[in-house]
């Protein structure tokens, strides 16, 4: 089901938008100000013209995740020393879900026994992976093998955001299955 | 019996031995391809990679080297490998009995950054699952 979005937010929305991309067109500001809204407008025209999908279904993955998690919430999981899964970790990954565009596929989703993350993966073809791991905090983990290369890094995610590092990766590889 | 030809394994490992990984979960195998997830080999906090050098056995001698010596969990079977993708991935593998044939993947990283430090292990134990094996009991 898409998202409900309130009417008058979408007024607002709307009309807002509209004011700077009249504002963005007829830029003839000199000031600070007047360069700093005429940048704000050009941000808002690139994004209210590329096509959105409010309709991004992650069921299957929740099932899947909650179908793991029944095995690591206690200490020592993996039969040796790993820690528990917390409930951040997974309100964590459940917010990354949410915020993968809808052109994304599904994850497949791995403890990870040291700290207890949990990792997400996508598989292309031969020695194509890459995963994002997450934990408690608001950083990813991210990894990647790519043929013989491979990436690494942490990045910061605020919620709505992915780096779009990650994001281009994500496509890069899973279009290797193709 | 997996027992009797245990012994028989020098101190160092070859780049060329066959190294078994005991998989303790089935979420470690990929439901889509059978692949190896590389979570398999991470370590647990402050340990490392417990692995099993299996020359010389076949799938039913491994499974009873699992039975023996891997305390629970060791019914998905094993992650089968070479050798030389530990060096691949810039780690060692040192012999450590007992039990038996058992050595240890060392030389994770251990960077003060704790994101930093799961990408940069995250990335040695992608290279070592991508070319290893599932060894599936029930199939075997």
């Amino acid at each position: 089901m898409p998202e409900p979005i309130s009417t008058i937010a979408a007024i607002g929305f709307i009309a807002g938008g509209t004011m700077l991309t009249n504002l963005n067109r007829r830029n003839s500001s000199v000031s600070d100000s007047g360069n700093y809204l005429c940048a704000q407008a050009t941000h808002y025209k690139s994004y209210s013209t590329a096509p959105v999908s409010l309709n991004t279904n992650r069921y299957s993955a929740l099932v899947e995740l909650d179908a793991m998690l029944e095995e690591l919430m206690e200490d020592g999981w993996d039969g040796d020393q790993a820690p528990a899964i917390t409930h951040q970790t997974i309100e964590n990954v459940q917010m990354f879900l949410a915020a993968l565009p809808a052109d994304i596929p599904d994850p497949e989703f791995a403890p990870e026994p040291h700290e207890g993350a949990i990792s997400l993966e996508w598989y292309g073809g031969y020695r194509q992976v890459v995963s994002v791991s997450i934990h408690e905090s608001q950083r990813l983990a991210f990894a990647a093998l790519q043929g013989t290369d491979v990436s690494n890094g942490a990045y910061k995610f605020d919620e709505d955001h992915i780096p779009l590092t990650v994001l281009s990766s994500i496509r890069e590889i899973t279009a290797t299955l193709v | 019996m997996a027992s009797e030809v245990v012994a028989e394994v020098v101190a160092e490992v070859s780049a060329f031995e066959r190294l078994a990984r005991f998989l303790r979960q089935s979420s470690y195998v990929a439901k889509s391809n059978g692949r190896i997830k590389y979570n398999a080999f991470l370590p647990a906090p402050d340990h490392d990679t417990s692995v099993f050098r299996v020359d010389g056995l076949n799938a039913n001698d491994i499974e009873t080297l699992a039975k023996e010596h891997v305390k629970e969990r060791s019914k998905n079977g094993a992650a089968m490998f070479t050798a030389s993708l530990v060096n691949k991935a810039k780690l060692v593998i040192q012999s450590k009995e007992p039990p038996p044939r058992h050595a240890n993947i060392r030389g994770w990283s251990m960077n003060d950054d704790p994101e930093l430090k799961r990408s940069e292990r995250n990335t040695a134990a992608m290279i070592l699952s991508e070319d290893s094996k599932w060894l599936n009991w029930v199939a075997a």
